[in-house]
């Protein structure tokens, strides 16, 4: 494994490209909340009652997502008194999502475009309350 | 001596482990049984959490038992302010870690404990930020990531007599990567390497439940 292969700025600008919907369906970035580490990066985005935070893990060469509580202009996460998840995990719980081959690459092999656009995806056909953005759109 | 010390805490996880159980109610069952499991049949595995493990030193055990039982009063009294769970439990049980870290400075641990595991920006730092933990990324401080740098991250902390809090695998990556093997990751070999790094190392302390192969983590922290 190479501690280069992917790195935060690659990730960054492919995420930005492909979790531009979001803008449309108005979540809006939130640079100051964005983290760069030796280790990774992340990109937020915040609406009313949602948030999502995607990283980049350069360690293990992973993307990941998870959808945060928004109170108050505010992320608050479990132990927070809010909710957060990772997001596959809250579409299985929550929504009863049970797995697709949306996002899968076609060789089966993880490229950090395929992972990108894997959450999009998923978010597109399986996130449908988180994307409406409701009060009631998370547990709790 | 030394042999005491697990005993006297004995007696008292066996009175909180029998309010779990509402047998007897001397604080709070509730913090009881989110901090130290529900039944006294697990009290033989959760005892050396309880007294900071059967490696340590007589005075490390009494400075960490003592500060095991504060948390239960802690606990009641947030609990009687309103709130009393799993993040509580959490908090304070993660909080006593890092203070323990912090105050057996001048013997084992030489300043905050390590914290460790799958999923560095998700979990491992948030975690951290709570508990007053460091991280690799505090240590590289600006520096590349690369293998051989983890690997000496380890060495050091280990030399500095440090604690290590390990979190626990990222089960929403091994889900997802079950569903799409394009997504997720089924196991982190950097992390594998730390943990047979870790090996026969005392000074270490999991967090995490498993509850299944894809499910589980901190209770208050992961769900």
């Amino acid at each position: 494994m190479s501690a280069s292969q992917f790195t935060v700025e690659q990730f960054r600008a492919l995420a930005l490209e492909k979790f531009s919907f979001l803008e449309a369906k108005g979540f809006h970035r939130v640079p100051g909340l964005e983290e760069t580490t030796p280790t990774g990066g992340t990109v937020v985005y915040m609406g009313k009652h949602v948030g999502f935070i995607f990283s980049l893990d350069v360690r293990d060469q992973c993307v990941d997502a998870q959808v945060v509580k928004v109170s108050d202009g505010q992320m608050k996460r479990n132990w927070e008194g809010g909710y957060s998840s990772g997001l596959f995990t809250h579409l299985v719980r929550h929504t009863g999502y049970r797995g697709s081959l949306v996002g899968a690459s076609t060789t089966g092999k993880a490229t950090l475009e395929g992972m990108v656009d894997g959450w999009a995806e998923l978010l597109k056909q399986a996130g449908e309350s988180l994307l409406s953005d409701r009060p009631d759109s998370l547990p709790r | 001596m030394k042999r005491s010390v697990p005993v006297l805490f004995l007696l008292f996880a066996a009175a909180t482990a029998f309010g779990s159980n509402d047998l007897f109610s001397p604080f709070a069952p509730e913090f009881a049984y989110n901090a130290y499991g529900g039944s006294i049949e697990r009290l033989d595995q959760r005892l050396p959490d309880f007294y900071g493990g059967s490696g340590q030193s007589a005075a490390y055990q009494v400075t960490y038992g003592t500060l095991s039982a504060a948390t239960v009063f802690i606990g009641t009294e947030l609990g009687q302010a309103g709130r009393l769970g799993r993040s509580v439990a959490w908090t304070t049980e993660s909080r006593l870690a890092a203070e323990v870290g912090q105050q057996t400075a001048e013997t084992a641990a030489k300043s905050a404990p390590v914290v460790i595991r799958e999923n560095m920006l998700g979990r491992v730092k948030p975690y951290a930020r709570n508990v007053g933990g460091y991280t690799i990324d505090d240590w590289l401080a600006g520096r590349q990531w690369s293998q051989q740098l983890n690997d000496q991250f380890i060495v050091e902390m280990k030399e500095q007599g440090r604690m290590f809090i390990d979190i626990g695998p990222d089960f929403e990556r091994r889900l997802a990567n079950r569903i799409n093997p394009a997504e997720g990751r089924s196991h982190s070999t950097v992390y594998g390497r730390e943990r047979q790094q870790l090996l026969n190392y005392d000074n270490y302390q999991r967090v995490y439940e498993r509850s299944g192969k894809y499910q589980g983590g901190v209770p208050g922290f992961d769900f």
